[in-house]
């Protein structure tokens, strides 16, 4: 038989302190209103006997078959919900025996109803209230037919408000409201002791994401200095300045160089990566003219082109195309990146086009386009994943970590914009990034 | 004879450094600490100062501070160059508007753009 999920997380392995704690307190229940019981017969408010042994001793069964039930891990959840079901009845009996609709113990069913709050879900403590309506209305209901007899209410019974009415009214006020106050009190400190362990967590977590970010700043310090140095006494051997070069040795010196460079772009998005990663981006809004900032990325990517002389970079600006509002690194970058892979992946005498166009009022969109070698279909989804490479084998034609793509697509994301790519496979790639023209529409966007 | 002031804790960059620009004829000095890179200023009085941000002791910024607070130091430029990646912008803010330093390159750096800069403030060696 399947239970609702509401009733079936009442049962598991985690909840089973709750299920514990419930049994223990329904002893401690039953043993007050044995004595609540026996107090109020002493005077005569309560003259009934059996029911009262009956009452208790219901429970104390249910409870106890709820006890084995947990200790031999059988049937579980029927137990407690028939320990339940056990207590509503047991009050309904009490609240009829005090006078059924005019009872002063009413009350005590916000007793097992809050309980049931505390410890278990919503869904548990409406069917538990619910219950607890049903079988207040049949009692009624039955008392109106004639089939319960009515019985009179404690007052009436003893001609008003004696000495020993008031007292047993106020011990079950007592007990009424005490027993779910006591219980509210000590699950909220709990929830207060959880709460604390978290925040203190959190500020470890907080602590460690600073680390992470002081300790990528020194590495990268640490990867740079030599970098410089290789570039510095490459540059000095081949300008001759330690003896005369020849033209094999002086472009042995720019490939040491250019791949000095390339290692160095690598860290960079590495540690661009992981500020992204742990929230760090910064974000400067300055104003943008594509018509000044694409020819200079262009001019910067050059240089990867090595030795691929045949290789063509077009650059397509749209007339009038007005400034954009945005974070000039970070725009930079993306198009370092994208046209960079565009580079590595496109075949000598191939061409690259970088082409900027409005896209509706409030977006642009810059369009990197490549006649290489192209991403398979179903490679398509995965390209902005970190470390993923298309041709995954070790004896792959192209080098790289895979980190350009993810970091433009993170890059992209803080800008408010979006990054999609078009493919077919050995004619060539269409990266297109969207990006809003000021962070207001981006914010707009959001 | 032109003097160069180089302070420089990694003897890779520092050689290399010096090789270059001895190379175009000027005289160079290396100090490898804060400390000892303004000793050797105030000993020395170079007509130039290149200074590397992250030293040990003292840092770089602190070494032009110092410099910058002597006579000499008043009337000689001052580079920073640094390889540290973090808060670009800012650092380079600092270094020129408050330090009153004249350039600031970011590790690596192109050594023709380095000469450039030496020859614009102090002319040929």
């Amino acid at each position: 038989m399947r239970y609702p999920a509401f009733l079936a997380e009442v049962a598991l392995p985690q909840n089973r302190k709750n299920l514990r704690f419930s049994i223990t307190s329904g002893y401690g229940t039953a043993l007050v209103f044995a004595l609540l019981g026996l107090g109020a017969r002493s005077f005569g408010l309560f003259p009934f006997l059996w029911p009262l042994y009956a009452l208790v001793g219901f429970k104390v069964v249910t409870n106890t078959l709820s006890y084995l039930s947990l200790r031999n891990e059988v049937l579980v959840l029927e137990m407690a919900s028939l320990n339940v079901a056990a207590d509503l009845l047991a009050m309904t009996g009490a609240v009829y025996f005090t006078g059924g609709p005019e009872s002063p113990l009413f009350a005590i069913y916000g007793i097992e109803i809050s309980i049931v709050a505390l410890l278990t879900n919503r869904g548990t403590t409406l069917l538990v209230g619910t219950s607890a309506i049903a079988l207040y209305g049949t009692m009624v209901g039955l008392i109106h037919a004639g089939i319960f007899p009515a019985i009179p209410t404690p007052a009436t019974r003893v001609g008003g408000l004696t000495g020993g009415y008031v007292i047993m009214e106020f011990l079950l006020v007592v007990v009424v409201l005490g027993v779910p106050t006591f219980y509210t009190a000590a699950i909220i400190q709990v929830l207060r002791e959880k709460e604390r362990a978290l925040e203190e967590r959190n500020r470890e977590l907080v602590e460690a994401s600073k680390h992470k970010s002081q300790f990528m700043a020194n590495v990268t310090h640490e990867l740079r200095t030599p970098i410089h140095g290789i570039c510095g006494l490459s540059d000095l051997v081949s300008a001759g300045i330690y003896g005369p070069v020849t033209e094999k040795q002086r472009d042995a010196q720019q490939k040491i160089k250019r791949s000095a460079q390339s290692l160095l772009g690598l860290i960079d998005d590495l540690l661009e990566l992981a500020r992204a990663d742990v929230g760090k981006t910064t974000f400067t809004v300055s104003r943008i003219d594509l018509g000044e900032l694409l020819p200079s990325v262009v001019a910067s990517v050059k240089w990867m082109q090595g030795t691929k002389g045949q290789q063509r970079i077009d650059l397509d600006l749209e007339e009038g195309l007005p400034p954009i509002f945005t974070d000039r690194g970070k725009l930079t970058q993306i198009l370092i990146n994208l046209l960079a892979n565009a580079v590595k992946f496109t075949p000598d005498g191939g061409v690259i086009a970088l082409r900027a166009r409005a896209s509706g009022a409030a977006m642009v969109a810059l369009r990197v386009e490549d006649s290489g070698v192209g991403i398979p279909a179903a490679q398509l989804g995965k390209i902005f994943e970190a470390f993923h490479q298309v041709d995954a084998t070790a004896e792959r034609e192209y080098g790289g970590a895979g980190l350009g793509l993810s970091l433009v697509r993170q890059l992209v994301d803080v800008m408010g914009g979006d990054v999609s790519v078009e493919s077919v496979e050995g004619k060539g790639s269409t990266f297109t990034v969207t990006l809003p023209r000021s962070q207001r529409e981006a914010a707009a966007a959001e | 004879m032109k003097k160069i002031l180089v302070v420089e804790d990694d003897p890779v960059n520092a050689s290399m450094l010096r090789d270059y620009l001895e190379a175009y004829g000027y005289t160079i000095t290396v100090a490898t600490t804060g400390p000892t890179g303004v000793a050797t200023f105030n000993a020395e009085l170079p007509d130039l100062a290149i200074v590397d941000v992250l030293l040990p002791r003292t840092n770089g910024f602190e070494v032009c501070f110092e410099i910058k607070r002597t006579p000499h130091g008043k009337r000689t430029p001052v580079f920073l160059m640094s390889a540290i990646y973090k808060d670009l912008e800012h650092a380079e803010g600092y270094a020129k508007n408050d330090l009153k330093a004249q350039a600031y390159f970011v590790k690596p750096f192109d050594l023709e753009r380095l000469l450039s800069h030496v020859q614009l403030f102090i002319g040929d060696a």
